[in-house]
């Protein structure tokens, strides 16, 4: 027996604690802190060298004395994942995790995370919240949990914890209320995530169950997104440099309104029918009030007139540039970047430009600490369309779907063609004014640094602090011109700064461990972790202003409105722990779980505890299965465990006070009313979730499949409950009720070729069912909600939970065709408003009246399933990547038809409406006549459609240029963003979802901008 | 460590009331309520209270079909905003009356401060309740904050009960108001004496009635603003005929929409100097009830001409010219004056003792006032009656009087007819909406809703 001694070396340096073990002993020792490591063996020996996220090597002793080794990276079946608080071999995973490397697809220009993951990972769902550039996302993993809760997962981007809430970051008002000086996330704030330059990320790990997320304790029950960005390697400098130009259409322009003559036909038949005299009656046209020519030319004479659609459109450019470096020496790792973008919107007007810097520099201090710094500055400036979520018309692309085709854009003296003489809705608000008279600009500053220090304190123990910093600043600038706005025509201009501010600070340690003994493997880690954040928010306002020449820059020119101010502070304190326990390499265990504090939970819950376990079998370990010879990997997979969602918004558990102003005693004098009532029981919600996985390889890892199936049951919801309004107050935050999410999840990959031509695919199914248990509000088991932001025109509910149903399903009447004849309504006595050729409803409980009472389920946002499926292709220089994605069985409901299938004809309206009644022309017409408005708004089964579709979400080929002298290498490349949907929806998108992040309203559709269509061309050089 | 949560901006109620000045902010804020938007006296009541019955109208559109009696529990409109803007403003007002003993603590031995103000919270919330009780019957009575659940949610008390709150809001505050109001715009025991007559009048209880508006008449402070064009010019407001008005000012939001709203667009009359939406119309029979002579025409309508090309007439008691925006009008929102205290004293003496000399001279001198003759003696009881109804129908049009007036009267259903309308039992009352119906597991609606 003799000693021999060596070192274990990587690619990224020394392997401090990597296992060397003698084959087929229990003898084993580990390296130290240089990677050096001695032991005593015999020659016939072999010793076998590990190290998590690496290859083992096995090398047979001989008659050497040192043994050095280099260990290389794995492979994909010994792919290293990151999870909360650490890594894991892919191969030790008790619970349920996908991870996205973005290798390859950072080769093509992203511009933001969730355009990353759509398609990419079974059970995430990602919807965009309007077509405005940079606009915010919302992303559902399993299903959503929450009623008014956040149901966005946590995202954690490089340790830090970030809650994707746009509420909270947006010009809204943190307490969930719109803030009163002029602005509201309904102002179409940028998207939270839009500081991380996609260019940077390294990897993505969504984290889907409980075992996986329970180490996040409250935060965790939506899931966990982990973010890792890029990081230094020990080799030579590298410089990266992409750049890209793309443009950027609507995806389906196909949605058609009345031209001018269409328009005036039916709007002279509406008067008609109105006793009034027809508008377009041939006499001369008419100068009105304000200067707007009132024309009255016949029908047949006006032709075409404005397509307003086309109006406000454009074709969007967009330039994305990047400076990418990363290099490393023994001591000192650096990764770093620069980037640069620019997009304009596919609206006139709108736009925003990005600038971000990052860089991550890690430091051998002394052979056994570490130091690392990873700094990531942002800066984005956005010209956002305001682009409601309702139906009062603010914005230039709902404007444009409304505004009458005969009307011009520009008068006969050239000017934008407006007029606000009358009422709000007889103005005219012309679309391109709108689109160039509002300024809605907002300048984003996101800051965060993370400083670590990792000690290994002794062989396989080590442990690691961090400070964090975040800071974000978003300054919102707004200003309606004076000449050209409704509002500004109103207020003589006015204008508003927003500034909302959010600084946090994070500190954690935590203790990590490694061993080895034997058939026993241990790895633990445990932790502390204070976090404390304070949001703050300055709103001022102006009005009345001499002129437009200063737009909102300078406040002393017009008259103020009272200022507003609002701060608060949150902390969260945390224990964490996890141990894994493998036993002979087959059995995985994991306990984990955390216990949070919050001072967003009431004083009488203040502390929560959120445990979990998961078992492992790694059949492929077993005689009786490598026997078969079908499986090089089999795994099967259970997990249990309790997280929970403590996204409520601040404020929410103390009574308080509202401000409000009443002018008495010679000025505008404070007052003070109870505004809420606040809960001291108010806790987290809590979530129990079951999982069981089996995760397959075939022929060598050509092959791999993934199932998993799910059950979450959510309880203790933070209910956003209405209380009645007599009582003084209008909602109030408790823990009622409870939801189930239940599915079943299935990835695969396959190289299916693997020769010059090479072709590998990666596919996604999920099915999801979403189940409103029990709404916990005592018998009632229907609450009706209604749409905010509808105007009050609208008559029904349109939206409700109901007890068994998906949460969030369409509610209203019935439609029945329209009413033919008298006296079919003289039948029906109580229907005495209805006319020959209004809407006809369902008396479904047959009194004889259209009540209430006859609203009903008339549709269900919640897809059945979900579909992607992504294949590249590579022949020599060429490569190819096609993405698909599905959504399926999942209703839209188009509140706007109320307004864009009006027979008022007080706006355009869509040409089926041409389809109208005519008791002798067209018996059979499914549409009102014109005219007939009776129940024109109605929330309706009309108006639901069925939203599957497929979109081809990317297509990207390039050719990669080998051989080159100066350079490593060059890619060029062009890509193509949305190209193509096949769906039968009706309307412009139906990846729409105007609510955003609600779950209460989703896939509704209130004339938001709609997705666009990117084709991008661009180049890659490495040096 | 400690986790509380932190709050830097906003103050707790519990840790109210440390100063007068405290006292006054809260004070402020029963105002806002009715005073703000949709639930206010300056739209959603406008709407609503002016076109259920023969004086109003709305352009057609989407505000609703009220002057066709077309409203239900689930369309979301006026009558829920008032309902709403009431309850707030009622609860604003409880929370100042039931911290009696920190506002007294901040008072002298005279306690002339916090009877004060303990006087004008109990009589914003009479005239929340009282507003509530005849609109919707019998509603839930509300006399203090709801701190748990349970208080949240409560049933309906009867008519008499909130009647009898109502009452007894009034007598404390007539009792502890001070004579002449500590601030411009804000009730004197005056206001509160006037108040008593109008509940006594709608509770048919009529010498109480006489009682107290004689003592207003005789010792109050009020008296007739001449020509009646002064009583609505927007320069001379606060004047001597006012009992209770809601504040407004040319501040954007702060400001009074009426304006904006209701005078046509061929007029001057809003801000900027500009017209109207004319979103409100004054019916055309209206117009043509007044006679030529009648002083009240040219202000009761924006224009004594129809409008050229539509052919309506829109409202004129409204107007401000140096408005700075929708929101931003001076006009305040005379609630109660004392033309309407005589119109109920001539009222309530002629239910006592017939048509009496004084009765005659109480709505003679709101005649003479608008330029008209005087009534001759000699009528019956009835057709005093009946004289007195329709003088407060000219005099008070289009303040929101009318439907109270018509529906305490028992005239409801024939002046509706009358004037081609449909009727219904139900449009006694109006519906409760259907979401705060859900919402409760204690009330239920009113009938035929």
């Amino acid at each position: 027996q003799r000693t021999v001694a060596g070192n274990v070396n990587s690619d990224d340096g020394a392997l401090p604690g990597a296992f060397v073990l003698v084959v087929g002993t229990t003898r084993g020792t580990t390296t130290d802190f240089d990677g050096n490591y001695l032991i005593d063996v015999l020659p016939t020996d072999t010793l076998q060298f590990s190290y998590i996220g690496y290859n083992n090597l096995e090398v047979p002793v001989l008659n050497q004395d040192r043994i050095d080794v280099n260990l290389t990276t794995g492979n994909d079946l010994e792919e290293v994942v990151v999870v909360g608080y650490g890594t894991m071999r892919k191969s030790d995973l008790t619970g349920s995790v996908a991870s996205v490397k973005t290798e390859g697809i950072d080769e093509i220009p992203q511009v933001s995370v969730g355009q990353i993951l759509t398609g990419r990972v079974a059970g995430v769902n990602i919807s965009q919240s309007s077509g405005q550039v940079g606009s915010g996302v919302s992303i559902r993993i399993r299903g959503g949990n929450s009623l008014n809760g956040n149901n966005e997962p946590l995202y954690v981007v490089d340790g830090y914890p970030i809650i994707n809430d746009d509420g909270a970051f947006g010009a809204a008002d943190v307490l969930g209320q719109p803030n009163t000086v002029l602005g509201s996330s309904q102002d179409n704030p940028p998207g939270a995530l839009n500081w991380l330059n996609p260019a940077d990320i390294a990897s993505i790990e969504v984290l889907k169950d409980a075992s996986a997320t329970a180490i996040y304790g409250s935060r965790g029950a939506n899931g966990v997104i982990i973010i890792t960005t890029k990081t230094g390697k020990k080799r030579k400098g590298q410089l990266t440099f992409s750049t890209s130009a793309g443009f950027s259409t609507l995806t389906n322009r196909n949605v058609d309104y009345l031209n001018a003559s269409q328009y005036a036909t039916l709007r002279n038949l509406r008067d008609e029918a109105n006793g009034e005299e027809p508008l377009f009656n041939g006499r001369p046209d008419e100068l009105g009030p304000n200067g707007r020519i009132i024309r009255h030319t016949l029908p047949e004479n006006l032709g075409e007139g404005t397509d307003w659609i086309d109006a406000v459109l454009q074709t969007g450019i967009t330039q994305n540039h990047s400076l990418g470096f990363t290099g490393g020496s023994d001591d000192v790792t650096y990764a770093g970047s620069v980037g640069y973008l620019d997009q304009e919107g596919a609206i006139i007007n709108s736009g925003l430009q990005r600038i971000n810097t990052r860089l991550n520099v890690t430091g051998k201090l002394k052979s056994w600490l570490t130091l690392t710094n990873n700094f990531t500055f942002s800066l984005e400036d956005s010209d956002n369309v305001v682009d409601s979520r309702n139906t009062g018309k603010n914005g230039p692309w709902a404007r444009a779907l409304m505004t009458i085709p005969v009307e011009p854009v520009f008068n006969e003296n050239g000017e934008l063609n407006v007029d606000y003489s009358g009422p709000l809705e007889f103005q005219l608000n012309n679309p391109v004014a709108t689109a160039q008279g509002i300024k809605n600009k907002f300048r984003t500053n996101t800051f965060l640094d993370n400083i670590s220090l990792k000690a290994t304190v002794l062989e396989g123990l080590s442990v690691e602090t961090r400070a964090s910093v975040f800071s974000k600043r978003l300054l919102r600038d707004a200003y309606y011109n004076s000449q050209i706005t409704s509002t500004g025509f109103s207020t003589g201009g006015l204008a508003a700064k927003n500034s909302t501010q959010v600084q946090s600070y994070l500190t954690e340690t935590f203790a990590s461990y490694n061993k080895k003994i034997g058939i026993h493997g241990v790895s633990a880690v445990v932790g502390y972790s204070y976090q404390t954040t304070t949001s703050e928010r300055i709103s001022l306002g102006a009005f009345g202003f001499p002129n437009d020449d200063l737009s909102n820059e300078s406040f002393q020119s017009g008259t103020s409105i009272p200022s507003e101010t609002f701060k608060v502070r949150d902390l969260l304190s945390s224990y964490f722990g996890r141990i894994n326990y493998t036993l002979l390499d087959k059995y995985l265990f994991t306990f984990s779980g955390r216990a949070d504090g919050s001072s967003k939970f009431g004083r009488n819950n203040r502390w929560a505890y959120f445990p979990s376990a998961a078992f492992a079998w790694k059949l492929d370990q077993e005689d009786f299965v490598q026997q078969l010879a079908v499986f090089d990997k089999l795994k099967l997979r259970a997990s249990y465990g309790v997280t929970g969602n403590q996204s409520i918004s601040s404020l929410q558990t103390i009574p308080l006070l509202t401000t409000v102003n009443y002018p008495i005693g010679g000025g505008v004098a404070v007052g003070a009313r109870p505004g809420s009532i606040g809960n001291p029981d108010l806790r987290w919600e809590t979530t129990n979730q079951f999982n069981l996985g089996i995760d397959a390889g075939f022929a060598a890892g050509r092959y791999t499949l993934s199932l998993d199936y799910y059950n979450k049951r959510t309880n203790d919801l933070l209910q956003q409950v209405p209380v009645p309004i007599n009582s003084g107050f209008g909602l109030k935050f408790d823990n009622l009720g409870e939801i189930s999410n239940e599915g079943f999840e299935v990835e695969f990959s396959a190289i299916v070729v693997n020769k010059a031509l090479k072709w590998d695919m990666s596919g996604n199914f999920a099915t999801n069912e979403t189940r409103l248990i029990s709404l916990g509000q005592g018998e009632a088991n229907i609450l009706r909600l209604r749409p905010p932001g509808i105007t009050a025109a609208y008559d029904g509910s349109g939206v409700a939970l109901v007890e068994g149903e998906t949460p969030g399903v369409f509610y209203g009447y019935r439609r029945q065709g329209v009413w033919t004849s008298q006296e079919e309504i003289d039948a029906n006595a109580s229907l005495s408003t209805a006319t020959v050729g209004s809407q006809r409803f369902r008396d479904l409980n047959g009194d004889g009246q259209i009540t209430a009472a006859d609203e009903t389920i008339i549709g269900d946002p919640n897809p059945d399933f979900t579909l992607g499926w992504s294949n590249n292709f590579s022949y020599r220089g060429f490569d190819l990547a096609i993405q698909l994605q599905g959504v399926f069985g999942g209703d839209i409901f188009d509140i706007q038809r109320g307004i864009s299938e009006n027979p008022d004809l007080i706006n355009n309206v869509l040409a089926t409406t041409l389809d109208y009644f005519d008791p002798v022309a067209n018996p059979g017409g499914q549409y009102a006549a014109p005219g007939q408005i009776s129940g024109a708004y109605n929330f309706q089964d009309s108006w639901v459609e069925d939203g599957s579709f497929v979109r081809l979400r990317n297509v990207s080929l390039g050719y990669n240029f080998r051989d080159l002298k100066v350079i490593q290498g060059l890619r060029i490349y062009v890509n193509m963003v949305n190209m193509f949907t096949w769906t039968n929806y009706t309307g412009f998108d139906p990846e729409v979802n105007s609510f955003g992040q609600s779950n209460l309203y989703r896939s509704i559709d209130v004339a938001t901008l709609p997705t666009f269509k990117t084709v991008t061309f661009g180049l890659n050089v490495n040096l | 460590a400690d986790l509380e949560e932190e709050v830097f901006s906003q103050a707790s109620p519990t840790a109210y009331f440390n100063s007068r000045g405290d006292v006054r902010t809260a004070l402020n804020g029963m105002y806002d309520p009715i005073q703000q938007c949709c639930g206010s006296y300056s739209q959603g009541r406008s709407f609503l209270l002016n076109t259920v019955i023969d004086e109003g109208t709305m352009l057609a559109g989407n505000w609703g079909n009220y002057e066709k009696l077309i409203y239900t529990a689930t369309s979301n409109g006026e009558p829920n905003n008032i309902w709403a803007s009431n309850y707030l403003s009622i609860n604003a007002a409880n929370f100042v009356l039931e911290n009696e003993d920190k506002i007294r603590a901040l008072d002298g031995p005279a306690g002339t401060f916090a009877n004060s103000a303990l006087g004008e919270a109990a009589f914003l919330r009479a005239v929340g309740h009282f507003d509530n009780v005849r609109m919707w019957g019998a509603v839930p009575l509300r006399t203090s904050v709801a701190k748990t659940t349970a208080e949240l949610d409560i049933p309906r008390s009867t008519e008499a009960e909130v009647y009898a709150q109502v009452l007894a809001d009034f007598t404390f505050a007539a009792a502890n108001l001070p004579e002449a109001p500590t601030e411009t715009g804000r009730p004197s025991s005056w206001s509160a004496k006037a108040y008593l007559a109008k509940v006594h009048l709608t509770l048919g209880d009529f010498p109480a009635a006489v009682s107290f508006a004689q003592d207003v008449i005789d010792n109050g402070p009020y008296e007739l603003v001449t020509p009646f064009a002064a009583v609505f010019d927007v320069t001379n407001e606060n004047n001597a005929e006012v009992i209770f008005d809601i504040q407004y000012a040319r501040v954007n939001l702060e400001g009074s929409r009426m304006a904006q709203l209701s005078t046509g667009n061929n007029t001057a009359f809003t801000a900027f100097g500009r017209g109207g939406w004319g979103l409100q119309i004054a019916e055309t029979q209206l117009f043509e009830k007044y006679l030529e002579v009648d002083d009240r025409r040219a202000t009761t309508f924006s224009s004594l001409l129809p409008h050229p090309t539509n052919g309506f007439y829109y409202y004129g008691k409204w107007r401000d010219p140096q408005g700075v925006s929708i929101d931003g009008h001076e006009n305040n929102f005379i609630v109660y004056r004392f033309a309407d205290v005589l119109l109920i004293h001539a009222e309530a003496l002629n239910e006592v003792n017939g048509p009496t000399p004084q009765a005659y001279a109480a709505i003679n001198q709101v005649r003479t006032r608008a330029g008209l003759a005087g009534l001759e003696a000699g009528g019956s009881k009835e057709q005093f009656q009946d004289a007195v109804l329709y003088e407060r129908h000219l005099e008070l049009a289009l303040e929101q009087h009318r439907w109270f007036d018509l529906k305490r009267t028992g005239q409801l259903k024939a002046s509706l007819i009358a004037a081609g309308k449909p009727w219904d039992d139900r449009y006694l009352l109006f519906p409760i909406g259907q979401q705060e119906l859900d919402i409760s597991s204690q009330l239920v609606q009113n009938p035929g809703y």
